[in-house]
């Protein structure tokens, strides 16, 4: 039997391709600003959300879109307004996330704790057909923003302070794209996880950076790359007994060691060129 | 001085630090003489690591024992951690009942602190080999689904609690007598009940009933393996579905404690019902039953999903 005949795939499927899209377009922003690394914060915020909706018996993908909404809110805020170092901001955020909702999992009643592992580590073949339109939505509503203020973000990930000279609402803009990498991380928690989620973020951007000179060449590669991961990975685990979420990640990381292999001649040319 | 100071200083330190740490070292090792309770006259006082050892051990020791169980009602026993003041209850007790190798923190907990006085219930029955692929522990720990080893952990427990509190013996044995004719009458209900059916082939969300398949001739099919928080696989929901619509089965048993999601998806794919078969590795929180009621419950559940006659 094939695999579309299974509806789980399918809906698995379309869950992926969404995640593979859309984490590679607003990780190219992070690693453009040097914040690789929010991503993960933003998933360890979100685990709290998802504690939080155990303990309440909230639904967990809005409260776990809530909980991240206000840690983006919360890391502009501590690298502005304190001396803090935007690193010591995200390890704040990375250790008060996983304790919050390892506590507030605890505290919930029933199944909850056990349930917590499908969260850190996706559970794609159980995903429902409500979350998948949830998850095109919020999709639909990050390419619309990346469409109509890509160029403002572009600029406040370059250089900030170019982009103050521009006129461009930089605080605005940083807390932008903290909101934004909420929403991709709430969108692939159901895929490969909170603990992984920052992977398809960062790691297509990382292997497209080594063939590629223009943001924008980086961008379309990325993306290319993230939808090979995500649904190779995923086909994958359908026909080996492996699970998706890291699968999808190793694919991801494989391409970046060929692409990193591949780039060395490519550069050298390009060396020569000059 | 000065020289003869620099040097003297650490070595100062070093003498502190040794001392401080023979000091530690001694107070933890006094924890391993634990005043018993049952020598003073009182009930024995006995830790069951979940519900069913908790079930049968107050039904065999009735007022001569005191139960206190690990796992609170409604908590997935394999994943639970022991609070410190557990691991305390573990260290004090009399007796500590538990099945080795099914909760990975009480395992460690009675090592250290109970290896004397724990009772392994697993131990002197058939176990069988885990099924299943990728499973961490080479024997299947559900031994209490088969009604006939509940009889006989309540005999092993009975005779532990004779020797602890002889004065109430007469009475365990009693009790360890009612209880295993109850479990026998339970073994005759199930024999009776699933003995013609349209389906032997169980389809469970995670491999709890190894004991009760064997014990009346059904075969167990679990979608996630030993441990019912492991994510199957694509691959692996794909291989279930296919038989599930292949061998015509009608129903999907999902259990009280774990999320029912994946259980559903087999269900959805297949056209197949679900239904809840508990494990009895805790009564869920509001429960009123005890093991009797919830397995004659399971008995109905099976009957109608497996279409017995």
């Amino acid at each position: 039997m094939s695999l579309l005949d299974f509806d789980f795939m399918r809906r698995a499927l379309v869950a992926a391709a969404l995640v593979g899209l859309i984490a590679p377009l607003i990780g190219v922003f992070l690693v453009q600003r040097r914040l690789a690394l929010l991503g993960d914060g933003m998933g360890h915020v979100a685990l709290t959300g998802v504690g939080l909706a155990f303990l309440l018996g909230t639904a967990p993908i809005p409260t776990a879109m809530a909980a991240a909404v206000a840690g983006a809110f919360l890391i502009e805020f501590i690298r502005y307004r304190s001396r803090t170092a935007g690193d010591v901001a995200l390890a704040l955020l990375f250790y008060g996330g996983i304790a919050g909702g390892v506590m507030f999992a605890s505290l919930a009643p029933g199944r909850a704790a056990s349930s917590l592992n499908s969260y850190l580590f996706g559970s794609l073949s159980t995903v429902a057909e409500g979350d998948i339109w949830a998850l095109a939505l919020l999709c639909l509503g990050v390419v619309a923003v990346v469409a109509v203020l890509g160029r403002e973000l572009f600029a406040v990930s370059l250089d900030a302070d170019i982009a103050a000279v521009q006129g461009i609402r930089v605080r605005t803009m940083s807390t932008l794209m903290a909101v934004l990498a909420a929403v991709v991380v709430v969108v692939g928690m159901r895929v490969v996880g909170l603990l992984l989620v920052s992977a398809i973020m960062i790691v297509p951007v990382a292997a497209a950076q080594q063939v590629t000179r223009s943001f924008r060449a980086t961008a379309v590669l990325a993306i290319v790359l993230g939808l090979t991961a995500s649904l190779t990975g995923l086909v994958g685990s359908f026909y080996v007994e492996v699970p998706p979420g890291p699968t999808i990640v190793l694919v991801a990381l494989l391409s970046f060691a060929v692409l990193a292999v591949v780039a060395v001649p490519i550069r050298r040319r390009r060396r020569e060129v000059r | 001085m000065p020289t003869a100071k620099l040097t003297a200083r650490p070595l100062a330190r070093l003498a502190l630090t040794v001392a401080a740490g023979t000091l530690l070292l001694s107070a933890c090792s006094s924890t391993s003489t634990v005043p018993s309770s049952a020598s003073s006259g009182g009930p024995v006082s006995v830790v069951a690591a979940f519900y069913p050892l908790e079930y049968a051990a107050t039904s065999v020791g009735g007022d001569a024992v005191s139960v206190t169980t690990l796992t609170p009602p409604g908590v997935e026993p394999h994943d639970l951690e022991l609070t410190a003041a557990q691991v305390a209850e573990i260290a004090s007790a009399d007796v500590v009942l538990y099945v080795k190798g099914f909760q990975p923190a009480v395992d460690e907990a009675v090592q250290q602190q109970a290896a004397d006085r724990a009772i392994d219930v697993s131990d002197g029955l058939t176990l069988l080999a885990g099924t299943g692929e990728g499973e961490e522990s080479a024997v299947d720990p559900h031994v209490w689904l088969a009604p006939l080893n509940m009889a006989t952990i309540a005999s092993t427990i009975g005779t532990r609690f004779a020797t602890l509190n002889p004065a109430a013996a007469d009475a365990i044995g009693t009790r360890t007598t009612e209880f295993g004719d109850s479990m026998s009458q339970l073994d005759a209900r199930f024999t009776a009940g699933l003995a013609q059916c349209a389906s032997r082939d169980l389809v469970v969300s995670h491999d709890a009933f190894g004991y009760l398949a064997d014990a009346y001739d059904l075969t167990q099919i679990g979608i996630s393996g030993l441990s019912p928080e492991a994510e199957p696989s694509p691959a692996r929901l794909k291989e279930v579905a296919e038989l599930v619509r292949d061998t015509g089965i009608t129903t999907i048993y999902h259990e009280t404690l774990v999320d029912p999601k994946i259980a559903q998806t087999i269900a959805d794919e297949t056209g197949a019902t679900s239904a809840v078969l508990d494990p009895l590795e805790g009564l869920a929180p509001d429960s009123t039953g005890d093991y009797l009621t919830v397995m004659d419950q399971n008995l109905a559940t099976l009957q109608s999903g497996q279409s017995c006659t």
